[in-house]
């Protein structure tokens, strides 16, 4: 990572961490304004964010996925990408302060990691990483969404507030369809991986950690839709479930290379 | 118990439920306890040995060692199934009802939209029963009459066979499951170019219930393989399968293995294989071989030859930027040592073309080939999986994406009223009625509903 690269990153960190803050701010101390202004600091943010993937993108050669860094980056890319369009959808700008935090915990912990570009190596060169990484990123997107829509949700409507019944409404509604796209994106995910670890270590399935985890998140979604659709579960319930379930999320993302770097399953020379 | 009570349970959602949250459980414990599979079996045989009571109790007794063969996974497992089974069974025919394009009784459609939430209003003058069906038609549904003047209008009623798709699946899955875990073999071969891999493995390491292993032999015409900055970004191997009556190429790349009917091979790993000689005082050749040797880190690969009077140890590269590619293996250096009846002879590096004298004749490196692990699969069921996984995935989309919508229109002479409802996305859908109101009191010309054909009107039953 180039000095001038490190600077605008964190300058990008910098500008996420206001917005939220001023969000929480606004929410704790009544001021609308705040809220309402700070998606507007987001997207330049996100404009800068932006220009980082793309600046590692052409300085690495391939899609930043590979390391820590890299998922870090991209995969915060896509939560604030994805919490910019529900909020803007849903005209809920105080959507950021509950979702954005996910994407500056990846941001700070991927800094933390080995920044330099590295070459893409042979057990990555595959038409199903791409695939497989697009939908693990809308689908960890997505949940981020859901939680941090959950997370309002819990504020909103805590005792004492008074919050219009058509808010949590449209905030209920969005938690269920980014759950729902989440977990149809993580099904996609999670059978693309399979599909292309027969091609790479010749088995659909190995019981890996990271495998294992990511089912396990699956199965905690199905779980909350199951909740959902069929016992009703809504409202503060359903909010519970999202933020809870996210950290199975988590613990996939952070998951991957931790196992990869003690993994036999990787290509090795020698 | 009587049946109609257990079979209730059975079928029951909390049930579903129950072995969700218990798969769930031993998932996660999975991931926490030390596994066999992961660790292999030399290292798990470490970790049990050195465990408490307790936790032997838990990895061998219960075989959460092993979480895919423990029986109380399996049980669950099956109970999930079985679960599965009767609720697909029990939801069937109420799913094909649903799906049929048929309306419900026009008493039960007007006391529908009798109810608080609908949406009414004085009727238009210029009403006209065709106008309200191309209304609902332009928001995608399958418009019926159910009486005089009621309208019942459906949107994706196929909606309900996600379901059984999505539910479906697991079963596919389950047998592909079942067929891979039957016939699955796993055999690793170590081979250097130029050698020819007759059925004897290097270590099998997963024979099926069954014992079947398969039939191919082939030889390793060719490794190509490359390093950029210490990392592997290239590794290919071209084999050349022999099987009667002739032969074939084929080739083995990383993530993408060469394929011989129901068996793939794959490279994994690679190396420098130091072919040696060793010479008596008068040059006559003693013993040759070719050995695979460890390359990037660990132990010296020790090599006996002329029935143990010489050792060779020959040590890793010092760093993997040492690697030679393809065409630099004629300047590469690898550092041996030579023990001749105990005593060191040699240490020092060697490179393709040197010799070391020893008391007895002359060791000499003629080359370096490269030597590479090529693990052999054979199996069945991939494609019941892959099946499994699409129509899964199709079965959510169908499920989840295009959910059904209902909605009915009833009017009299004073005043209509639209009702409707979906199975979720409830605000989305009230934004879509609100549309459909909006346009139902806009004056417009007036049309007659067409009768003919596709778009006709049938009066349900």
């Amino acid at each position: 990572m180039s000095p001038l690269f490190g600077i605008l990153f964190w300058c990008c960190v910098v500008i996420y961490a206001l917005m939220v803050a001023a969000q929480i701010f606004g929410q704790a101390f009544g001021k609308q304004k705040w809220v309402e202004m700070a998606p507007r600091g987001v997207m330049l943010g996100f404009a800068l964010h932006t220009m980082l993937v793309a600046w590692r993108w052409i300085e690495s050669g391939h899609v930043p996925t590979i390391g820590n860094f890299e998922n870090a980056l991209a995969g915060a890319w896509f939560i604030v990408l994805m919490t910019l369009w529900a909020g803007w959808k849903q005209r809920y700008p105080l959507l950021a302060a509950g979702a954005l935090p996910f994407a500056l915990l990846i941001m700070g912990g991927g800094a933390m990691s080995d920044t330099s570009v590295q070459p893409m190596v042979a057990a990555l060169q595959s038409f199903w990483l791409y695939i497989h990484i697009f939908f693990a990123w809308l689908a960890y997107g997505a949940y981020t969404v859901a939680c941090g829509a959950g997370i309002v949700y819990l504020v909103k409507s805590g005792k004492g507030r008074e919050t219009p019944e058509a808010d949590l409404a449209r905030l209920d509604e969005l938690m269920f369809r980014s759950t729902v796209f989440g977990f149809i994106t993580d099904a996609i995910m999670i059978a693309s991986g399979s599909i292309w670890a027969k091609s790479l270590w010749g088995s659909y399935w190995s019981w890996d950690p990271v495998e294992t985890w990511s089912l396990l998140s699956w199965l905690v979604y199905g779980v909350a839709l199951h909740l959902r659709i069929t016992l009703g579960w809504r409202g503060r319930k359903f909010a519970w479930l999202v933020v809870f379930a996210i950290i199975g999320v988590l613990v996939s993302f952070w998951g991957v290379n931790l196992v990869m770097e003690g993994s036999s399953h990787v290509f090795n020379v020698g | 118990m009587s049946a109609p009570t257990w079979l209730r349970r059975l079928t029951s959602v909390r049930t579903t439920l129950a072995l969700l949250c218990l798969l769930a459980l031993l998932l996660l414990l999975n991931v926490a306890l030390p596994q066999r599979a992961v660790l292999g079996e030399e290292q798990y045989a470490r970790v049990t040995s050195t465990s408490g009571p307790v936790a032997r109790f838990f990895l061998e007794t219960l075989g959460f060692g092993h979480m895919a063969t423990s029986p109380i996974f399996l049980i669950v497992l099956a109970l999930f199934f079985v679960n599965l089974a009767a609720v697909l069974a029990i939801r069937l025919g109420p799913t094909w009802r649903r799906v049929a394009l048929r309306p419900r009784s026009e008493e039960g459609l007007k006391a529908w939209a009798r109810m608080e939430e609908s949406f009414s209003e004085e009727l238009p003058g210029d009403w006209q029963v065709g106008k309200a069906v191309e209304i609902l038609r332009g928001f995608g549904f399958q418009v019926r009459k159910a009486g005089e003047k009621t309208l019942w209008g459906v949107k994706h009623r196929t909606a309900p066979l996600g379901f059984l798709l999505f539910h479906l699946s697991f079963f596919l899955l389950c047998a592909g499951g079942v067929l891979i875990y039957y016939t699955r073999f796993v055999g690793l071969a170590v081979l250097s170019e130029g050698q020819t891999f007759d059925g004897s493995y290097n270590q099998i390491l997963r024979l099926p219930p069954t014992g079947r292993q398969p039939d191919v032999r082939f030889v390793l015409e060719r490794v190509d393989t490359r390093l950029e900055e210490g990392r592997p970004v290239h590794l290919q191997a071209d084999l050349l399968i022999q099987y009667s009556g002739g032969s074939t190429s084929r080739t083995s790349r990383v993530n993408h293995p060469a394929k011989w009917g129901d068996v793939s091979l794959l490279v994994e790993q690679a190396g420098l294989a130091p072919v040696l000689w060793l010479q008596d005082p008068r040059g006559f050749t003693l013993d040759r071989l070719v050995t695979p040797a460890r390359t990037r880190g660990g132990p010296p690969t020790e090599v006996p030859i002329a029935g143990g009077s010489v050792q060779v140890l020959i040590h890793p590269l010092a760093s993997p930027d040492l690697f030679p590619g393809r065409d630099e293996r004629g300047a590469a250096a690898m550092r041996f040592q030579v023990l001749e009846a105990g005593e060191l002879a040699f240490d020092g590096d060697l490179a393709p073309g040197e010799a070391v004298e020893l008391a007895h004749g002359r060791l000499v490196l003629e080359d370096f080939r490269y030597w590479v692990d090529i693990k052999v699969i054979a199996e069945r069921g991939g494609g019941l999986l892959i099946t499994g996984f699409v129509i899964g995935i199709l079965g959510l989309v169908w499920r989840l994406l295009w959910y059904r919508r209902e909605v009915a229109i009833t009017w009299d002479e004073e005043a209509f009223r639209l009702v409707g409802r979906s199975e979720y996305f409830s605000k989305r859908f009230r934004d879509e009625l609100a549309g459909i109101f909006s346009m139902l009191r806009e004056p417009g010309p007036t049309r007659q509903p067409d009768t003919s054909g596709e778009s006709s009107i049938s009066q349900g039953g």
